[in-house]
């Protein structure tokens, strides 16, 4: 066939020459690890939860392959099961669709946000403008300064982050840190959207509205989260990892600062107000520098336990764990109310994501945010953020000697807790059951 | 360096290709000349493929530096193995070789046929037949030295360890994409330092987790000429627990726990300042002032030695790897034991910066 039809020979034979040779230039050239300079962050367009969605109750994890919230928007009703629907209510009041917007509003805002936050090329935080200057230490300086300075979110770390999220983070966390990678839908719990400013693992002293610390971020990077599809990243180098922390804060101010203007623009549009409003960039201005200032605050200083704990001998902390037992079941503090009987029979809940979550098993020897003592100590006395775990200290920034014993000896008995042997002793010799 | 390796790779191909594709003659059934150009094209590539071999030794591309007991019984295996293997490669290409050379198309030629030759036959079953027996057994005494436990068994039944003979035991818990290690603390250690049935014991318990384990993400540390047993899990899928420098590759299977065990004889971390560095190698050892023993340690990249996972587990097999600390002395890991512990138990902020 190909003997007799010389035109065939004669792809057939420039086939053969430059297909290899396209293929050892493309590998030659290599690839560019960081983002196309044109490209721009994606408008938001899932679903905005703005309010607690404590009242929903589910009966079960969400199937992979979509978020819950997502779900609102699938076509096939049967994939959550008994679940479906449960979240239909809501729609309009507690979550909110910011595809209801105008384009060209929308426009307005993804062009604001290049001009503030930049693109994935160049990402940067910049609040040009003479109202942006700060107290600090006696002396004025512009916010960007001291982003640059305590936050390291400087023009360089923050392109040398964005290569390396590109690399290591963006298959789960998404583009613009949405927690919607192509991985993310399919892992459970599903990773963490930075848009919402929120992040659980946090120990600064603030009593609201609470950032983490550059150390906590770090934490999680380098010891990865216990029980959840997030790695640990120890064998990358520490300005790597800096690197990827600036990367993550710029995502998440920027994020947030989207999120609450999308949410202002609908609330606008529903009142149905027909002024102009101020113009698009100055509201991510003003959004994007109170956020700047909270996430100063946060690094100021992270929660102080008073008083280490200190047990001589095991019958000390045996003393400590029945205390940590009465604390647990006090109804005041109100413990066994999410973690029912332990955490075994705890109900599933929307957390403010809008993912499910759980309250933790006590007995499964599985601590997300670490399990050293003084990381528990901050989920206690702090709460976890967006998980409706609440405070136990009246005010993180000082907590009173009292309650300082009272989380100690709460850890104490949640360090027990998974240990068949140790609850044997409980019971025996303190007539406690946690069976 | 790679870049370069696969551009000389990818020339040769291309070059390769070119020739073919302007040499027309070669895809046309036509008799003698044209057939021969197959010859030089397969002489070609089988020749670079059997110098391949030699020239990756060159480079140093070759097996890591073996540095656990039965690493040279492995490595013994694998040039046996190679030694075969190569041998008859090249046998067998040279004659494919020559044959081309030979006897291209003829068109005047009346062909005969082998088929049926039944000594023939014969010989080229019986030949590999018995190489692979002989292979097979050859491999059972390194088989068993590195997968039997033998020494583990006869602990266990004696139900004692000499107090030279302790070692050491690990949890390795694999999962998508780190590995998670769980020792003892440094109470538990003297436990078993002071009663061989302690260790015993938890060696029949897989080490039920205790409060005060000490665990570390990625980082496989042990000691030098001290054996090391491992239980290795998983808590998702397949993984494999693979230490290239100490010969040791082990699939980690869902819901069970595998012991795996070796013992380094080379050890490559000191205590520099506050961290322990890896990557170090221990030149000699020097008698200072106070007639105290101090190792002169030099930079050598060869003592890097990995932990990496070796069956394919999800987008990021390729990233999930660890590193392997062998410590020069039991002192000096108890002191690692103990920094490491003291970190687990942390119960006051950290200090300010440096």
């Amino acid at each position: 066939m190909i003997a007799r039809c010389p035109s065939g020979r004669k792809y057939l034979r420039i086939a053969t020459f430059f297909i290899p040779a396209l293929l050892g230039c493309m590998l030659l050239a290599g690839c560019d690890d960081a983002y196309d300079v044109e490209m721009l962050y994606p408008p938001r367009t899932d679903w905005l939860v703005i309010e607690s969605l404590k009242d929903v109750l589910p009966t079960r994890y969400d199937p992979p392959g979509a978020l819950p919230v997502d779900m609102l928007d699938h076509p096939d009703t049967t994939l959550f099961g008994p679940d479906q629907g449960l979240l239909g209510p809501k729609k309009g009041r507690a979550i909110i669709d910011p595809r209801v917007l105008k384009p060209d509003q929308r426009g307005e805002l993804v062009q604001a946000l290049r001009d503030v936050a930049g693109r994935p090329r160049l990402p940067k935080i910049d609040l040009n403008g003479d109202k942006f200057i700060v107290e600090d230490k006696g002396t004025r300086v512009h916010i960007d300064t001291l982003l640059e300075k305590e936050l390291k979110l400087d023009k360089k770390t923050l392109a040398q982050g964005s290569v390396l999220y590109r690399s290591q983070c963006l298959h789960c966390h998404g583009l613009p840190g949405d927690g919607r990678g192509p991985t993310g839908l399919w892992v459970n719990p599903h990773p963490r959207d930075y848009r919402q400013g929120i992040f659980k693992f946090t120990s600064s002293a603030q009593t609201q509205n609470r950032k983490p610390r550059r150390d906590d971020l770090k934490g999680v990077l380098m010891n990865g989260i216990e029980g959840t599809s997030m790695p640990s990243f120890t064998l990358l180098k520490p300005e790597e990892i800096d690197a990827l922390v600036s990367y993550v804060i710029h995502l998440s101010i920027r994020g947030e600062a989207e999120f609450a203007v999308l949410k202002d623009l609908i609330r606008e549009k529903e009142e149905g107000s027909t002024e102009a409003g101020e113009p698009m960039i100055d509201r991510i201005r003003s959004k994007v520098e109170e956020l700047a200032k909270l996430w100063l605050e946060a690094q100021k200083g992270e929660i102080k336990p008073v008083k280490p704990p200190e047990y001589k001998n095991d019958q000390e902390r045996m003393e400590s764990v029945v205390r940590g037992y009465k604390v647990y079941m006090n109804k005041d503090v109100a413990c066994a109310g999410c973690h029912l009987n332990f955490g075994r029979d705890a109900a599933f809940k929307y957390d403010a994501w809008g993912t499910i979550v759980k309250p933790r098993n006590f007995f499964s020897n599985m601590y997300r945010g670490g399990r050293k003592p003084i990381e528990i100590y901050w989920r206690i006395a702090g709460g976890i953020n967006g998980a409706d775990m609440a405070p136990f200290a009246k005010n993180p920034a000082s907590i009173t000697e009292e309650e300082d014993k009272q989380i100690w000896d709460l850890i104490s008995f949640l360090q027990i807790l998974p240990f068949p042997e140790k609850r044997q002793e409980l019971k025996e010799k303190h007539g406690i059951v946690v069976e | 360096m790679v870049k370069f390796a696969v551009f000389i790779v990818l020339t040769i191909a291309v070059a390769g290709f070119g020739l073919y594709a302007l040499f027309p003659a070669a895809l046309k059934p036509s008799p003698g000349e044209g057939r021969k150009r197959w010859a030089y094209l397969f002489g070609i590539v089988l020749t670079l493929e059997a110098l391949a071999c030699p020239f990756a030794v060159l480079m140093g591309w070759w097996l890591p530096k073996g540095v656990s007991t039965y690493a040279y019984d492995i490595d013994l295996l694998f040039y046996i193995i190679l030694v075969i293997t190569g041998v008859t490669f090249i046998a067998v290409g040279a004659m494919f070789i020559y044959i081309l050379f030979k006897y291209p198309a003829d068109p005047n030629r009346k062909s005969w046929y082998t088929h049926g030759n039944h000594k023939l036959e014969m010989t080229w079953t019986a030949v590999p037949a018995v190489l692979l027996i002989v292979l097979a057994f050859a491999q059972i005494p390194a088989w068993l030295k590195v997968k039997n436990l033998s020494w583990l068994r006869e602990a266990l039944q004696a139900g004692e360890v000499k107090p030279e003979a302790r070692f050491l035991q690990v949890e390795v818990t694999a999962r998508q994409w780190e590995w998670r290690m769980r020792y003892p603390s440094t109470k538990h250690m003297e436990e078993w330092n002071q009663d061989g049935k302690v260790l015993l014991n938890d060696v029949r318990l897989k080490m039920t987790p205790r409060p005060d384990d000490v665990r570390r993400v990625n980082e496989l540390h042990c000691v030098k000429g001290q054996k090391v047993l491992v239980h290795l899990k998983t808590l998702d899928v397949i993984h494999s627990f693979f230490l290239p420098h100490m010969r040791l590759k082990q699939d980690a299977l869902p819901g069970r726990t595998i012991p795996v065990w070796f013992e380094p004889i080379e050890a490559n971390c000191f205590l520099d300042g506050n961290d322990w560095k890896d990557g170090m190698r221990l030149e000699r050892t020097v008698t200072d002032k106070d007639g105290k023993e101090k190792g002169v340690w030099v930079k050598d990249d060869k003592n890097i030695w990995e932990l990496a996972c070796a069956e394919y587990c999800g987008a990021r097999h390729s990233l999930m790897r660890g590193k392997l600390f062998v410590h020069d002395t039991p002192e000096d890991f108890l002191a690692w034991l103990k920094k490491a512990e003291a970190e687990g138990q942390q119960t006051t902020v950290a200090p300010e910066k440096k």
